[in-house]
């Protein structure tokens, strides 16, 4: 593997292993002996059925948690032996997540989502409103919608929301678990386009946890999981 | 996350659950207006109890016994002594003003009087405290007994006369003082000429006390100890007997006093104390639901890349500012209530209460509400903070 080729690996796991204790003392394991990488620039689908350890992976790679034993680097920087405060620091400048359930804070606004994750930014030097209105167009989110309460959204406004929110921070990588879940088959598809849009224009990074083949068939690459283990 | 932005998140947050926020506030609002207020009430107490001390003792210490003309003058001719004066209590004397009977205090006075007590007259003149000689059958009374009088009689005595023992006395001033002095006849006082009393109304020429003001207060002790000492010995008494005289000073009554307002302030304290510890666990228990109830949210932040301290900061201030604006309001009704209870006790001249505002209750008021939202915001904050991100957005 020479040098330039290492530069384009983004997320690269080795033998990931990741088990739960249950009460105390039963040990569940979830997943087993995962190896796999993504270079950045693809669109990946991680597929699975549920219970198959899909979104512990997916959470893994956000480093949102750590896995028992394996090794994972992201841009070749040993994930696992970072501190929680340089695991938020990852999440808050290179990893965002989009959610099955959209996870909107309805006490604020749309354009207060999508700004926050700005505000846990240390490094965040400029105008933050004026990233967030760009977060804001890249999620074609028409303005009339920018001060509503996300309660007041449909289905497919909110996702838009949180794709907003999730770009706010120029990622490197966009995780998205179940992000046409909660969403009717159309609007779900063209959740999928966007992000295949922006996977385009902006060359970000995107990996897309799903149940559905037929969402998984519309990216570059398609990793199946089941019962914790890849193929 | 800035200053600002936790700040403004904190307002945010508490809006969202105003009510909540509201009835929480009004816990704290309770706890620091009681504490306040008792603070108030206990420096109000101290203020007036010490104040009237130092009115009514006879200057800084006072001999005690028997003492004649020529020990006055001795005692006052020390240099460490400013001002002195005999005195001596008329007892069995009776007293008829306006045809009524009545049982003031009846006393008097030689030497520096008007120096040592600091007297100040209401209306009228005054005559010569100093002069043994002054033999005029003149009396002054105070306000204590002109109000006696005109509640008893309904007449005003103050350009009047009084009869003691059947002979009378033109009252030519009125002295401050009198009402509501504890310790005293509520009847008050009257104060008759050393030399017109004697063979009068009294047929004893000594004085049964000397109030003493020193040049320096500081060393009433020292000074208290040499008076009794050359006393004693002046009548053949044994060194440190105290057979004849005794010495009492009002520094050791203010002290007394003192130790016994700060037990009074104490025990307030503690009762509102109480009140805002009840505050502080309402301050808790709203955090905690909180935290409860934002698991989901919290998590999320996490996972857009909230560190630990962020959250911890987040809830901390939350608290805080609860405590802080129901510290405010607290502090605000402290003023409101003193100011009228200031007002209504000030109609009723006799009472020894009031309520003081200091800067440095205010000061205390505002630390003590910023560290109950620190000491109760704490364990919720820590709660918070140390939420797995994985778990906390699963919460239902």
């Amino acid at each position: 593997m020479s040098a330039m080729q290492e530069q384009e690996i983004l997320v690269d796991l080795r033998n990931i292993y990741k088990s739960f204790l249950l009460g105390g003392s039963l040990v569940v394991p979830v997943l087993n002996n995962v190896t796999l990488s993504i270079k950045a620039g693809e669109m990946v689908a991680i597929l699975g059925a549920s219970g198959s350890g899909k979104s512990t992976l997916m959470n893994l790679i956000g480093g949102l948690d750590t896995p028992t034993s394996g090794d994972y680097y992201f841009e070749g920087v040993h994930v696992n032996s970072l501190s929680s405060n340089e695991l938020a620091e990852l999440r808050s400048t290179k990893v965002s997540f989009i959610f099955q359930s959209f996870h909107l804070l309805n006490s604020k606004t749309v354009f207060q989502n999508v700004m926050l994750p700005l505000l846990y930014q240390r490094s965040f030097k400029g105008d933050m409103r004026e990233r967030t209105r760009e977060a804001l167009h890249r999620g074609q989110l028409e303005e009339e919608q920018w001060y509503k309460k996300p309660s007041l959204l449909s289905g497919g406004q909110r996702q838009r929301v949180a794709i907003a929110r999730a770009l706010v921070a120029h990622p490197k990588l966009l995780l998205a678990d179940e992000p046409t879940g909660n969403l009717d088959s159309k609007t779900g598809v063209n959740v999928i386009e966007e992000l295949r849009m922006l996977n385009k224009e902006f060359n970000t990074t995107i990996v897309i946890v799903t149940h559905d083949e037929k969402i998984a068939h519309m990216v570059d690459r398609i990793i199946t999981i089941k019962d914790g283990s890849v193929s | 996350m800035k200053f600002r932005y936790i700040i403004e998140e904190a307002i945010q947050a508490l809006r969202s659950s105003a009510l909540r926020s509201f009835l929480t506030i009004i816990g704290i609002v309770v706890g620091i207006f009681s504490v306040t207020a008792m603070l108030a009430l206990g420096a109000g107490l101290s203020q007036n109890i010490l104040g009237r001390f130092q009115s009514f003792t006879s200057g800084d210490i006072t001999v005690n016994g028997s003492l004649s003309q020529t020990d006055l003058s001795w005692i006052k001719s020390q240099g460490y002594v400013s001002g002195a004066f005999g005195s001596r209590n008329i007892t069995g004397a009776t007293v008829i003003a306006a045809g009524t009977s009545f049982s003031p205090s009846v006393q008097t006075v030689l030497g520096d009087y008007a120096k040592v007590k600091a007297l100040k007259m209401v209306s009228g003149t005054t005559f010569d405290f100093t002069d043994p000689h002054f033999a005029d059958h003149v009396v002054l009374i105070d306000q204590g007994f002109v109000a006696a009088v005109q509640k008893e009689t309904g007449q005003d005595i103050s350009n009047g006369f009084v009869t003691l023992s059947g002979q009378k006395f033109t009252v030519i001033g009125v002295l401050e003082g009198g009402t509501g002095n504890f310790g005293r006849r509520a009847d008050g006082n009257i104060i008759v000429p050393y030399a017109a009393s004697i063979g009068v109304i009294l047929s004893n020429t000594t004085f049964a006390s000397v109030g003493i003001r020193l040049v320096d207060n500081q060393y009433y002790e020292i000074v208290g100890k040499n008076l009794l000492e050359a006393l004693n010995v002046s009548r053949s008494a044994k060194k440190d007997s105290g057979d004849f005289f005794s010495i009492t000073s009002a520094q050791d009554a203010i002290t007394n006093a003192q130790q016994t307002i700060s037990m009074i302030s104490l025990f307030l304290g503690i009762v509102g104390g109480i009140a805002l510890f009840v505050g502080g666990i309402g301050t808790m228990n709203m955090m905690l639901t909180t935290v409860t109830e934002r698991t989901k949210e919290i998590g999320l932040r996490k996972a857009i890349g909230a560190r630990d301290r962020d959250i911890l900061l987040q809830i901390l201030a939350e608290s805080v500012m609860l405590t802080s604006i129901g510290g405010a309001i607290g502090i605000g009704l402290t003023y409101a209530g003193s100011f009228l209870a200031n007002q209504l006790l000030a109609a009723n001249a006799n009472t020894m209460i009031s309520v003081v505002m200091s800067g440095t209750v205010v000061v205390y008021a505002t630390v003590v509400a910023i560290l109950v939202g620190v000491i109760f915001g704490i364990y919720p904050a820590r709660n918070a903070s140390r939420l797995q991100p994985v778990e906390a957005l699963r919460a239902d």
